[in-house]
């Protein structure tokens, strides 16, 4: 019996290998061999610029083996293997820019058309589906107001069929049928709430009131009231157009959008160089490369002035201004490579030995690899490493609802303690750089250079000093005053009894930060913050907390008055808005708004109102620095630091560039133009 | 009997219920909800999108309508739709996982126990020789190794170092190209066609050991061995559906080494360990004793009199392990990029996705009551002395 089930298990076992290794003749489809593919990748120039494109129909066309025999012609040879960290949650285009906005969705999801589109590695805004290089102006149209955008000839679907104007109109019509959708397409496709214009005071009723195909190629987009740069064409200009021919059907059968969200999208018409084709959920989903690309072959030369030239069967455009400063990237557009196949790794230790061993090209992650990774990485010979800025920022918000963090000097007080540069480079050992302003100095167009970190460049000694100062100079007062002790090198006495300029004593106040096994970069940086607060006598606990307690004590909280300061994180968008949305006092939390700290300031506001007219980037910018430096004046965040954005590749992938904000996972990690040796 | 079994299923049903509450407020009063969760972080996502996805939850209504919703639906058969994966419905989700995870912690069991099985009865029967002291400590070194560490060490050297066996995850994406079926449809496949293999085994191998006759027992033991291998490779090699399915099952199997063998050398030393305790116990009995005095063989002594009443202990704690098998191993699972129901229990609560949690944690509470009722009847068939009366 014994020797029976061990020769049992003993004979399955090599059953299994066997089969493993073992061909089948039963499927062809799955003995393809990826691995010759992988090998026969033709430069990217010989796939380029489809001049005459007759020459592009005749492999359909042309049954003759001599076409096979001419290897190098065939464009598009090898399998991108990416490795993703969590398995995607629908295959449905329209979920995943709803309920299903994961950023592991929009990895594999083919992305659809928009008319206008954020242009790599400079994220200038280029046209997509429109023809004019500029958005065209909003233009007053009877009650309301009206944009009319024309649209490129040639565009089509991944089905080869054309994107017109009817495709825009069907996408925002369904919008307006489920009641302006959920997610992603509140901001992009904002849905007017009534038929009459919209005032200024009612933001909430502010949308796209009608989208009408004039004609196939012209698109008229109407608005119930005068939509800034931020509307037209920062959110509408880059909204998702579907199809109607595929999604038409569907729609007209789903009653809710429910029924939508669960049809299969596996396959649908896209306006990206591939198609899904296969999704094996907890494994690996995989995209094929379209025979015929409408942009396939195209040049595309992007400045470091964010100007764009874009050259297509010959004749060239230029985007996003004069071209200027050097060429950050000089490329055809691809597909280069055969098939992407994204896999599932749960575990990034096992995802990066994967990479290392070759199992796969390139590790998609929103926050890259662990620092700690970095150095196995490097080690490994076949492997490239990119560092990029991330685009976002961790920060302190205080509650300015209540005392005394309703007060200026009191905020800016503590900020003069926070030694940012010190936290970055010394406690967090190098692995996070320190940041000052609400936009990145990675994200070059919007960063304000100005905005300095209170008490900058002071030594301990000094900060104290200057904090001190601070409350001194608005009546703030102590029973022992903090001083700085040179010999001991530490605040001896600390301060005690700090009263506030009308008496006021300071309560317990409690710092809610992320704890040690989620984020120990913050939970030690509110341990400092605890300790500097202390220096000046302000009683102050960093409490170690739970990420879904923070967020339910502040987004939205049910007490506003229920947290005293706190530290967390935000990831950003290219145009950064977030500037205003989360201090405008129309935006406060309790209302339902970012605006957490409840900060309240009518100058603020007011720029926050020429920022919603603003109709040109520069002025847009001027107003974003003005915005910025009121914030680091008065303080309701202390922004503190970021770390880079990590990614490692194979040495076999050549990108057109890999340094861009927020890193190549931000681009898909380049599928349409990369290419592989 | 029959009235012990009927109150032990209305005990049952009583108790499912107070779990099911229990696990749904459980869920419910974490802070924060689903909707916040996800959209926190994300200042793309206007807070007016919030407002719709928490109506479109429902999580806009009072607690306890939420909950009458959610047990009027639970016990119509319909367990909601996943906040995470919205609209799929939470059964959907449970059948993609539960075959992945049904057929490697299954093999996992059946191998880390059928060696602990056997190596503690070898050392009860060998108590003090070196032999012993070896497995011992080499078992329960293995048993007490910190498990991601020991699974990586073992990734690095079969995968890395020797590149006999796949670093992670189920299956090759490569070779699953353009498969004519889905993976949870070879795994059903391979869980059916190995567990009637097995039966035929094990069905073999007890009706020999009915029969009086050595011969016919032997003939029988053998004969229902080779036939249930011989099926098993038959269906594989020669019926068209195995034959299709074959190539991909393989490549199954062959994912399913390294993760199988990690699991049983952690785990075999625990069975071991009861195992040998047990039967040192048993081989102190009289019985035993008069055993040996018939002038038995030793092996029979050993396999027919003590093993057998050792593993009494033994194959309760499998019963119970096999009703919580569902539950998998969330480290495992990670580590070996195996998705399944580990990881939808710890992604679930941790994202608050309330139907999802409570459905899988539904069928961990009901395959546990089950499992401890059949070990409550198991006790009674084997063994006598514990066999319910009518007098209770």
């Amino acid at each position: 019996m014994r020797l029976r089930t061990k020769l049992l298990c003993l004979l399955a076992m090599l059953a299994l290998v066997a089969a493993a290794c073992g061909e089948d003749e039963e499927a062809p489809e799955a003995t393809a061999a990826p691995a010759t593919e992988t090998t026969a990748a033709p430069a990217p120039e010989t796939t380029a610029a489809p001049d005459e494109p007759e020459e592009m129909d005749e492999p359909e066309e042309m049954d003759e083996p001599e076409e096979m025999d001419e290897p190098e012609e065939m464009p598009m040879a090898a399998t991108y293997r990416l490795g993703i960290f969590s398995a995607p949650t629908t295959d449905n285009p329209w979920a995943a820019l709803d309920t299903e906005a994961e950023i592991w969705n929009t990895y594999v999801i083919p992305g659809q058309m928009s008319l206008y589109t954020y242009q790599g590695p400079t994220y200038t805004v280029v046209p997509a589906l429109a023809a004019d290089a500029s958005p065209p102006q909003v233009e007053a149209d009877g009650d309301g107001y009206s944009v009319t955008v024309n649209l490129r000839s040639g565009v089509t679907w991944s089905d080869g069929t054309p994107i017109t104007a009817h495709d825009a109109a069907f996408t925002f019509n369904t919008i307006k049928k489920y009641n302006g959708l959920g997610g992603n397409f509140t901001s992009a496709w904002p849905l007017a709430r009534d038929d009459d214009p919209a005032t200024e005071e009612d933001e909430s009723s502010q949308g796209v009131s009608a989208v009408e195909a004039l004609d196939d190629l012209t698109v008229k987009i109407s608005f119930n009231f005068e939509p800034g740069l931020a509307i037209w064409p920062m959110s509408v200009g880059l909204g998702s157009i579907f199809q109607e021919a595929f999604w038409g059907p569907i729609v007209d059968e789903s009653a809710d959008a429910e029924t939508l969200y669960a049809a299969s999208g596996l396959g649908a018409p896209n306006a990206s160089a591939f198609d899904s084709v296969e999704w094996e959920p907890g494994a690996f989903w995989r995209n094929v490369a379209l025979d015929e690309y409408y942009d396939s072959g195209s040049q595309y030369t992007v400045y470091s002035s964010g100007a764009v030239e874009y050259t297509q069967d010959g004749a060239t455009e230029t985007w996003g201004g004069d071209p200027g400063g050097d060429v950050l990237a000089d490329y055809t557009e691809g597909p280069f490579i055969s098939e992407s196949i994204y896999s599932i790794y749960t575990d990034q230790n096992a995802a990066v030995l994967a990479l290392t061993e070759g199992e796969v090209d390139f590790l998609l992650n929103p926050l890259g690899l662990q620092a700690g990774l970095r150095n196995e990485i490097l080690a490994a010979p076949a492997l490239e490493v990119a560092v990029n800025d991330q685009n976002g920022m961790r920060y302190l918000a205080y509650n300015t609802r209540k005392f005394p963090m309703s007060q200026a000097p009191f905020r800016q007080a503590l900020a003069c303690m926070i030694d940012k540069d010190f936290m970055a480079n010394t406690v967090l050992g190098g692995t996070a750089y320190s940041i000052n302003s609400l936009v990145p100095p990675g994200n070059a167009y919007w960063y304000n250079p100005d905005i300095t970190a209170p008490c900058a460049g002071q030594t301990s000694q000094e900060r104290v000093a200057s904090a001190v100062q601070i409350f001194k100079d608005a009546g703030w007062t102590w029973e022992v005053e903090p001083v700085w002790d040179e010999g001991n090198r530490d605040v001896i006495p600390k301060g005690e009894g700090l009263v506030g300029p009308g008496g006021e004593t300071i309560p317990p106040l409690t710092l809610l930060a992320p704890g040690p096994g989620y984020d120990p970069m913050r939970a030690t940086y509110s341990l400092f913050i605890e300790e500097w607060a202390s220096d000046l006598g302000i009683p102050l606990t960093a409490e170690p907390t739970g990420f879904s307690v923070i967020v339910d004590k502040v987004f939205p909280p049910a007490d506003p008055l229920g947290f005293d300061m706190y530290i967390l994180g935000w990831g950003l968008t290219p145009f950064p808005d977030h500037v205003f949305d989360f201090f405008r006092s129309s935006r406060d939390s309790a209302l339902g708004g970012y605006n957490t700290p409840g900060y309240a300031n009518p100058a603020f506001d007011a720029l926050a109102e020429q920022f919603d007219k603003a109709k040109t980037l520069a002025e847009a910018r001027d107003l974003i620095h003005q915005a910025d430096a009121i914030i680091a004046e008065d303080l309701p965040y202390v922004t503190l630091f970021n770390t880079p954005l990590i990614e490692a590749y194979s040495n076999q992938l050549t990108f057109p560039y890999t340094t861009i904000l927020d890193g190549l996972q931000n681009v898909g990690a380049l599928t349409g133009v990369v290419t592989i040796s | 009997m029959v009235r012990y079994v009927t109150r032990r299923l209305i005990q049952m049903v009583f108790l499912f219920l107070v779990f099911l509450t229990v696990t749904w407020f459980l869920l419910y009063i974490l802070p924060g909800d689903s909707v916040a969760l996800k959209y926190a972080g994300n200042p793309n996502i206007p807070p007016e999108a919030r407002e719709v996805a928490l109506e479109r939850l429902g999580l806009d209504k009072p607690v306890l309508i939420q909950f009458r919703d959610y047990m009027f639906n639970f016990f119509q058969g319909d367990l909601g739709v996943s906040f995470n994966q919205y609209p799929r419905p939470v059964v959907d989700i449970i059948a993609e996982r539960l075959p992945r995870t049904l057929v490697l912690f299954l093999a996992a069991l059946v191998t880390y126990y059928w060696a602990g099985f056997l190596a503690g009865k070898y050392l009860a029967w060998r108590r003090g020789n070196r032999g012993e002291m070896l497995v011992t400590i080499g078992g329960v070194g293995l048993y007490s190794m910190f498990l991601p560490w020991f699974a990586f060490m073992m990734i690095w050297l079969f995968s890395v170092l020797l590149d006999w066996l796949p670093l992670s995850k189920f299956l090759d994406p490569e070779q699953w190209r353009d498969a004519p079926f889905r993976a949870n449809q070879v795994f059903m496949r391979l869980f059916w066609v190995t567990l009637i293999a097995s039966v035929a085994l094990f069905a073999s191998g007890f009706i020999a050991r009915q029969t009086r006759s050595r011969r016919l027992g032997r003939t029988l033991r053998w004969g229902g061995g080779a036939l249930a291998v011989g099926g098993f490779f038959f269906y594989w090699y020669g019926v068209d559906s195995g034959q299709v399915m074959r190539v991909y099952a393989g490549d199954i199997g062959f994912h399913m080494i390294l993760p199988v063998l990690v699991l049983t050398l952690i785990n075999f030393a625990g069975v071991m360990l009861l195992t040998r305790s047990s039967m040192l116990e048993t081989l102190r009995e009289d019985y035993i004793l008069t055993a040996r005095a018939k002038g038995l063989p030793e092996r029979v002594v050993r396999d027919r009199h003590a093993a057998r009443t050792a593993l009494l202990p033994v194959a309760t704690s499998l019963v119970l392990a096999v009703a919580t098998v569902i539950d998998g191993g969330v480290i495992t699972e990670a580590v070996f990029s195996w998705p399944g129901m580990g990881e939808i229990l710890v992604s679930s609560v941790l994202s608050e996705d309330i139907p999802l949690a409570v459905g899988a944690f539904s069928f961990i509470g009901i395959l546990a009551l089950i499992g401890h009722f059949v070990v409550d009847i198991l006790y009674g068939v084997l063994d006598p002395r514990i066999r319910v009366t009518e007098h209770g």
